[in-house]
């Protein structure tokens, strides 16, 4: 791990407790190579003071969060963790994912093995963020990694190849991806987003960089939340790079 | 180590994280504005109309903007307070943290059971306006308006405690449709009264009554203005609070000032005092039909409906806000602050609002239960202003308010001095119930939270 050159790419993995949902131990293992923020939020009713229920449940909380940790501290992951009460999830997990700087979101599902990894391009949008996460995430060298480009109405498979597909390509092998690993594909569809969606029920996993401004939007994406629920795999989500997440949380604070 | 475990009697030191476990803000201006609004909206468009007008005539717009003065003079110190100690508890807080456990026990169970009187007064008004819906369309004739109210009191209760459905947005909807409705009426009223549609104004002089019940009716119809300090009860959620605090709390005082005014406005002069005072507490629903027909009528009715439901849940949630951060502090056993295991809500601090207040439907006298509500505010606002005197000459350094109270030190001196005052002019039987509640507070300081001693300012 140590030939990193960048530090590691981090994700948000949220749970509810104090009774969170399991985590396949594959995709534990997949995550353990990045930095993993585990968010622990206690759903708190608005008749209730967030500090009351602090002074009531914290013990339970806290140890189903350390339960929680734990498989990813066996399977050698950086692990931060974050225990909040609170009112609204959405805030909570907008909050710390641009607190911690996490480069990616979690949305859960089922998995028993993780061989193809699903990698929906458009253009180099937010490539230089995707690219890094992607390498630290098969950097066990096991997993196939699809970079698929959804083609714009004008453009040709050739260019999308030399314009998107090539470039990419190159940060992740200069990140110390094994090039054998990489497939590249392109698609043409009216709804991109259908396509994806499609596509991803041959995969074990879906690496998805994400076009809404903030995260707020990213969780309420439809595209992605169509992908875990359709295709059941789960769902890494790319957040923005930092500038167009800065300013797409201020207009959020200016609320 | 956990609170919970603490020994009762223990004093509770704070910090605003307690320890590595975050309490999530998730309340914005417009959640704060609509807390705010929709507690007092209930009240002074809905229910006071028709019983001011009958006290002061059409001088009753100058009792709401009295009103209003008197709100805003203590809204500008609550607000530098509540920036400098974004915790929840609001006025019990400030007073406890700055003028000691005594007037804080005093403020912390005036605060609660004003909020218990206020939320009976409510719910009245709710029974009002159903009675009044149910005869329209000819159903269920004559239920009583004290049973619907208890009615509705079991049931606010009751979904309080069991309900985790969050209804914060809804609260936010109901207060946007409340807005839309006054401001259709409103401008329309307005334009009316002023004779663009050639209507004759109800010809009246400005004090019938002369000038004294300009006072009288000011310090009734001050329950109207109750709200804006339960934003601050729940200072502890709200997101940047030092900028979202003082501008939902002045914010939502402006507003139902203005709308409370114009209402009495175009009420007196569409009707005339009189038939409004016959008309009692839903004459705003004829107001509605004089402008409007049917439509308007029944277009008030459900905005009364709504608003003053919304008002009496508001007040519920906050008094068991209030008592917990009296319980927190040990003034009141801990019991008190037990959540709910299933449900995570606060289901004995819930009962020790809605039982008192099915007591208060009972004894049912509207005027009396709303003065006793604004006599313990009153008291609180007092205190308030004489806490941020307080700690501004003692300036302790942790005493950093992002929010300076313009003016001072004349407004917070005004804001206690009106505060006070207005109470003289209330009828002789809410105060002496009020002074009997506030006597009631100070035997249990004694009896009980004599030994408590709470820390000074923390921020």
């Amino acid at each position: 791990m140590s030939e990193s050159p960048s530090p590691l790419s981090s994700i948000l993995v949220d749970v509810e407790l104090p009774d969170p949902a399991p985590l396949s131990p594959t995709l534990v293992d997949l995550l353990a190579s990045l930095r993993v923020v585990l968010l622990g939020w206690y759903a708190v009713p608005e008749q209730t003071s967030p500090a009351q229920a602090r002074d009531q449940f914290e013990a339970p909380a806290r140890a189903a969060l350390d339960r929680m940790a734990r498989p990813f501290e066996e399977a050698g992951a950086q692990v931060d963790t974050r225990l909040v009460f609170t009112g609204d999830r959405l805030d909570t997990v907008s909050r710390i994912t641009t607190e911690e700087d996490c480069d990616a979101v979690l949305i859960p599902a089922e998995v028993d093995v993780l061989r193809r990894l699903l990698v929906p391009l458009r253009g180099l949008h937010n490539a230089r963020r995707i690219a890094p996460l992607v390498a630290d995430l098969v950097r066990d060298g096991t997993t196939e990694v699809t970079l698929l480009h959804v083609l714009e109405p004008e453009e040709t498979a050739a260019e999308a190849r030399q314009n998107v597909l090539e470039p990419v390509a190159e940060m992740l092998t200069g990140a110390g991806l094994d090039a054998e690993l990489l497939r590249l594909d392109t698609v043409r569809a009216e709804n991109p987003g259908n396509r994806i969606v499609e596509r991803a029920a041959d995969y074990d996993a879906v690496v998805l960089g994400e076009t809404k401004p903030s995260v707020r939007e990213i969780l309420f994406g439809t595209v992605p939340e169509q992908i875990v629920e359709a295709a059941h795999v789960p769902v890494i989500l790319v957040r923005h790079e930092r500038e167009e997440v800065e300013v797409a949380e201020r207009v959020a604070q200016a609320e | 180590m956990s609170e919970a475990t603490a020994p009762p009697d223990a004093p509770v030191e704070e910090g605003p994280h307690g320890g590595d476990i975050e309490l999530e803000r998730t309340l914005g201006f417009t959640q704060a504005l609509a807390i705010g609004t929709g507690t007092m909206v209930g009240a002074g468009i809905f229910v006071f109309p028709g019983l001011a007008a009958g006290e002061a005539g059409p001088a009753a717009m100058l009792s709401f903007a009295i009103g209003a003065v008197i709100a805003l003079l203590v809204a500008l110190p609550t607000s530098e307070l509540a920036t400098a100690m974004p915790e929840s508890g609001g006025g019990y807080y400030f007073v406890s943290r700055s003028l000691g456990t005594f007037a804080g026990c005093l403020v912390g169970l005036g605060q609660w059971l004003g909020l218990i009187f206020a939320s009976a007064f409510y719910l009245m008004g709710f029974g009002h306006y159903l009675s009044d819906l149910l005869r329209e369309v000819g159903v269920g004739g004559g239920l009583p308006v004290v049973g619907i109210a208890l009615g509705a009191a079991v049931l606010l209760t009751g979904v309080s405690i069991t309900g985790t459905e969050n209804t914060g947005d809804l609260q936010n909807w109901i207060v946007g449709a409340l807005l839309v409705i006054l401001a259709g009426f409103l401008g329309h009223g307005g334009l009316d009264v002023l004779g663009v549609f050639g209507r004759e104004r109800v010809p009246e002089t400005f004090f019938p009554y002369g000038t004294m019940p300009v006072f009288t009716t000011a310090a009734l119809v001050f329950t109207s203005y109750l709200g804006f300090v339960q934003i601050a009860t729940v200072a502890g959620e709200i997101k940047n609070p030092g900028r979202n605090l003082p501008r939902s709390m002045i914010g939502s005082v402006l507003l139902v000032g203005g709308l409370y005014v114009l209402t009495i406005f175009i009420g007196t002069s569409l009707l005339g005092s009189e038939q409004l005072s016959e008309l009692g507490e839903t004459a705003v629903v004829n107001v509605g039909r004089s402008l409007f027909g049917v439509f308007g009528a029944a277009a008030i009715l459900g905005g009364g409906l709504l608003a003053t439901l919304s008002s009496a849940n508001a007040s519920i949630l906050s008094a068991s806000r209030s008592i917990y951060a009296l319980s927190r502090d040990a003034l009141v056993p801990r019991e008190v602050q037990r959540l709910n295991e299933r449900y995570r809500t606060p289901h004995v601090a819930l009962l020790l609002a809605g039982g008192p207040i099915v007591g208060l439907i009972l004894y049912g006298r509207v005027e009396v239960l709303a003065e006793v509500a604004s006599l313990l505010h009153l008291v609180m606002y007092g205190l308030i202003c004489v806490a941020l005197l307080v700690l501004r000459r003692a300036d302790p350094p942790e005493y950093t308010p992002s929010f300076k109270c313009p003016g001072y030190p004349v407004v917070p001196v005004l804001g206690a001095l009106a505060s006070f005052g207005l109470v003289a002019f209330m009828n002789p039987l809410s105060i002496v119930l009020g002074g009997g509640v506030l006597a009631a507070a100070a035997g249990w300081y004694v009896y009980y939270a004599r030994t408590v001693s709470l820390s000074e300012v923390s921020s």
